[in-house]
């Protein structure tokens, strides 16, 4: 690293020592930073993990900080004077006599416990209270900490559209539907523009303007809060029920949202890979290394490799060379088939590119190098770090919990949510599966949706009787 | 195919009994009939097995009630629970860790005392608890809510997916045929006798037909021309992150319309109810009830507050004004046996299933199941069982 | 893959949920995701599916199980929360509800 001079740093304790992180990190960010790489312990077999997805969905870095437990380190920004302990693993997560348990995994394989002590109940009893105090290892909120997350005020709100999501789509909805003159509700959690903020390199795709992402989104997000039709709610949108369009937590706040029309603007998923030993601190999806890199400030690791399954693992490797990182390969098991030309540009810098799969990662508490496998057999890759690259999922969960709601059931018969969908729920982005959509072509689903909300209370106010 | 005794293919063209419904009442009643010998037995779900109610409840099991037709049932229901395990061959994680009715009120410590007496006199495991005993059993609860109340040691929990599993399971090593993705669409009927089922996959004679369809069950009545005083309604349930073990024994909060316990992962999982009856057939959640639920369990245990929720959902089940089970047949319908309307189905299956195929193997009529009568509904002799936590669509006192 | 491979990797990081106890909870007969998130807990932990949910799709991909067909729903019901919000913070701020 190197050396920093900006004005604002913050202090934390972790595990009784202090660490030192910079103004607008989070926790995650800063302890990789101070070379911390196991962040908690596994359920079951208690594995070291670490840092891996970056946005809070993959449940592997939950802290407990000030006596709160499951916090997870990736998302919380660091305040200053935080206690903060990592969770499972005795005597601490970083050496754990527990994972004496990955030993035993071929006795603990799913479902062992309906196959233990079926003849003898008192065992079965006995056994079920080691496994409850093993499970729940020692994670209780302690009470003051259980007592700050209390909501202090209950509210609603009733808007015209409601915008879950303030990534670049998300944005760029909220403003087409205020443009059209409704009243828009902007969900988001954390800072505006999401996951494009870290993406500051590739050239607009998806702005009308050439802008990168990261600028696109900058700007978007300084249009949104000046706009004044427009609210934003830093906060957890937490479900969508009948009767009410979301319900929504923001620091400390309650809110019940009522409106005609909802943009589902979640976003999308890193999609991991599946091969022995994919679970280990090191392992990362490519939103959590571009986070790192260009959200954080932190160099993800010294050397990596990159396995990829489309284009993205290039353009990632060409972020980590320029922020120093050194890649052993590009791993791409269509490498020849498929991708010959971005190949080349990778040849210059001496990064080779491999046609060939992980097969399996070595190293007991975290990378220490990749086993890949390929038509000339199998081959070592050293490194500290191994990139995962795959096309994206979209963020479906809000998606079809609109169509129940919609449907009336979650067991209504099935069939594509998209189909299924009424015009007052749009769906923009990478949500929809789109995730090249421009702005404008999201600007103009908020226009949608803001025209449906108008017409549903049109017809609301056309059928009440005077 | 969808779990592990579940056939492949399409369903046959008779049986001796066509069950319609793959829940514990269904998946049970079929086992314990195969165990007597029945031969040609059918279980028909138009979904997964314990897709119902049988796979959402709160898996809360005890017999300390105040009526002797609850205590007769649940009583023999908890001793099977007990060796339930050791009979089908599969650990379903019963955890007789205890039961405790919690009372907040004067009015709700009064009937306590009563009920543990009647308690004692019928035999059953029942101790009084003061203020201070239910504390020093569960320190987390929040004393201002604890009055006192009635542990049963005997009484716990178990693992609603494993039982429901672990009966498939043993049915299906006893001959029952078990078909998911059958849908039950009608019955067939000839001079007062029901005599199969219409389905998704074509008609199939039956000599029986045993609805136990959960909360489809008065659909699959009003087929059979058989109309009762039973309403559907719809019930939810959240369950949070794994825990350290701060609640051993299941608890029922008489004052929160409320019951609980904590998994042998560690996971809070408790259901509330609203004073009146939700009567609703979807299985979406509401946010009615999620604020509900929240803001109760957070009042009944403050550590709560500070657990994440990780998951709520609804399921539905059909309730007679008594909120007791109704078993049994109907006169002028032949062939048609119902075993429905069960609010506590999970806790009462071990017992119920057990004297409802002694019952239809042996034509004698069972004395503990009498009471629970179809019958009953419609000549007004409805059960009076005061121990219970689900509203009865009655304005509270 | 190896039975050893598979014991290693792992599809489920909330429950340490691995490829081989998927596929042996297939071959058992747990042949649907309702049924596959029960015997496993895939989808149960804290990240409720955003994880793991790819890696059940590639898995009933390589099984011959088209995911997404009209009577074969890819993933278990969606429940609420879409993101696991404290208790707390959604109970009444002023109290037990009426």
């Amino acid at each position: 690293m190197t050396a920093d001079h900006s004005p604002s740093t913050v202090r934390f304790t972790f595990e009784g020592r202090d660490v030192e992180a910079k103004a607008g990190q989070t926790l995650g960010g800063a302890l990789h930073a101070d070379g911390v790489r196991i962040l908690t312990r596994s359920f079951k077999y208690r594995r070291p993990r670490g840092y891996t997805c970056g946005y809070g969905a993959c449940g592997n870095c939950p802290l407990t900080v000030d006596g709160l437990p499951g916090v997870n380190a990736c998302e919380r920004p660091v305040e200053g004077g935080e206690d903060v302990r990592r969770e499972r693993g005795w005597p601490s997560a970083g050496a754990d006599v527990f994972r004496a348990a990955d030993v035993a995994a071929p006795l603990l394989t799913a479902g062992f416990q309906f196959r233990l002590f079926t003849k003898t109940p008192w065992l079965a009893h006995r056994a079920e209270r080691v496994m409850a105090w093993v499970a729940g290892a020692g994670r209780l909120p302690a009470p003051h900490a259980a007592a700050a997350v209390r909501a202090t005020t209950a509210e609603s709100r009733d808007v015209d559209v409601v915008v879950v999501g303030g990534g670049l789509s998300g944005l760029a909805a909220s403003l087409g539907a205020a443009d059209e003159g409704a009243a828009v509700l902007l969900v988001h959690r954390g800072a505006l523009g999401g996951r494009a903020l870290a993406r500051p390199g590739s050239a607009g795709v998806r702005d009308d303007a050439g802008r990168s992402d990261r600028d696109a989104a900058l700007a978007l997000a300084r249009r949104v809060e000046g706009h004044p039709g427009v609210e934003v709610l830093d906060g957890t949108a937490v479900a969508t029920f009948d009767g009410v369009d979301l319900i929504v937590v923001s620091q400390g706040r309650r809110i019940a949202v009522t409106a005609p029309s909802m943009v589902v603007a979640t976003g999308s998923y890193d999609v991991p890979m599946s091969f022995a030993g994919n679970d280990k601190p090191g392992v990362m999806l490519a939103s959590a290394v571009r986070r790192l890199m260009h959200v954080e400030r932190v160099r993800p690791g010294r050397r990596a490799v990159v396995v990829t399954e489309d284009a993205s693992g290039y353009e990632i490797t060409r972020e980590l060379l320029d922020a120093g990182v050194s890649v052993t390969a590009v791993v791409d098991p269509d490498a020849r088939s498929r991708r010959p030309a971005l190949a080349a540009p990778l040849a210059a810098a001496r990064v080779p590119v491999l046609a060939a799969r992980p097969e399996k990662v070595r190293g007991l508490r975290g990378v220490r190098s990749l086993l890949v496998r390929g038509a000339d057999g199998t081959r070592r890759l050293r490194g500290d770090l191994v990139v995962v690259c795959r096309p994206e999922r979209p963020a479906e969960e809000l998606r079809w919990q609109r169509h129940y709601v919609e449907a009336g059931d979650t067991q209504a018969p099935k069939g594509s949510p998209t189909a299924a969908l009424s015009d007052t729920t749009v769906v923009v982005g990478s949500a929809a599966g789109l995730p090249a959509q421009t702005v404008q072509d999201s600007s103009e689903s908020g226009r949608r949706a803001a025209r449906a909300a108008r017409a549903r209370r049109h017809d609301a106010s056309d059928t009440q009787t005077p | 195919m969808s779990a592990p005794g579940v056939r492949a293919g399409d369903p046959g063209a008779s049986y001796d009994v066509v069950v319609i419904g793959a829940g514990i009442q269904g998946l049970s009643t079929a086992y314990e009939l195969a165990k007597r010998g029945v031969r040609r037995i059918a279980v028909l779900d138009r979904a997964w097995p314990g897709g119902g109610a049988s796979g959402r409840n709160g898996e809360l099991i005890r017999s300390i009630f105040s009526s002797p037709e609850w205590v007769g049932l649940f009583d023999l229901s908890l001793r099977r629970w007990h060796d339930l395990s050791a009979e089908l061959d599969m650990n379903v994680l019963f955890s007789p860790s205890g039961y405790l009715v919690l009372a907040s009120t004067d009015e709700q410590w009064a009937n306590c005392e009563r009920d543990h007496a009647y308690h004692r006199s019928e035999g059953v495991d029942s101790d009084l608890l003061s203020h201070a005993d239910v504390l020093a059993l569960v320190p987390a609860l929040n004393p201002e809510i604890v009055r006192g109340g009635i542990v049963q040691p005997s009484g716990g929990f178990a693992h609603h997916d494993a039982v429901n599993w672990a009966y498939l399971k043993a049915g299906a090593r006893h001959g029952v045929e078990v078909y998911c993705d059958v849908t039950v669409t009608g019955l067939t009927t000839a001079a007062g006798r029901v005599t199969g089922v219409q389905t998704s996959r074509g008609p199939i004679a039956a000599g029986l037909v045993l609805n136990t369809a959960g909360g489809n069950a008065l659909d699959v009545n009003a087929w059979a021309g058989i109309t009762l005083p039973m309403v559907t309604s719809r019930l939810e349930m959240l369950v949070t992150e794994p825990l350290a073990p701060f609640l051993r024994q299941g608890l029922a909060a008489l004052a929160l319309l409320g019951y609980c316990h904590q998994t042998a992962r560690g996971e809070f999982v408790g259901g509330t109810e609203r004073h009146h009856v939700d009567e609703s057939r979807s299985q979406n959640s509401t946010w009615d009830l999620l604020a509900d639920m929240a803001t109760k369990w957070v009042s009944l245990f403050p550590l709560l507050s500070g657990a994440r929720l990780l998951r709520h959902w609804a399921g539905t089940v059909t309730q007679a004004a008594d909120l007791a089970p109704v078993i049994g047949s109907v006169p002028d319908v032949d062939g048609f046996v119902m075993s429905c309307g069960w609010v506590y189905g999970f806790m009462g299956a071990p017992g119920a299933s057990t004297l409802l195929a002694e019952e239809i193997v042996s034509g004698t009529p069972s004395p503990i199941l009498a009471p629970f009568s179809p019958r009953r509904l419609v000549e007004g002799r409805l059960i009076a069982e005061s121990s219970l936590v689900v509203p009865t669509g009655e304005d509270p006192a | 893959m190896s039975a050893r491979s598979d014991r290693r990797t792992i599809v489920c990081p909330c429950h340490d949920v691995t490829l081989h106890d998927l596929k042996v909870s297939w071959e058992r007969g747990y042949t649907h995701p309702e049924t596959l998130k029960r015997a496993t807990a895939l989808f149960m932990g804290p990240c409720q599916g955003k994880y793991c949910a790819p890696a059940l799709d590639d898995f009933l991909e390589s099984v011959g199980a088209a995911p997404g067909a009209e009577d074969s729903p890819a993933r278990p019901t969606v429940r609420p929360p879409l993101y696991a919000v404290r208790l707390g913070e959604l109970a009444d701020p002023d109290g037990e509800s009426a």
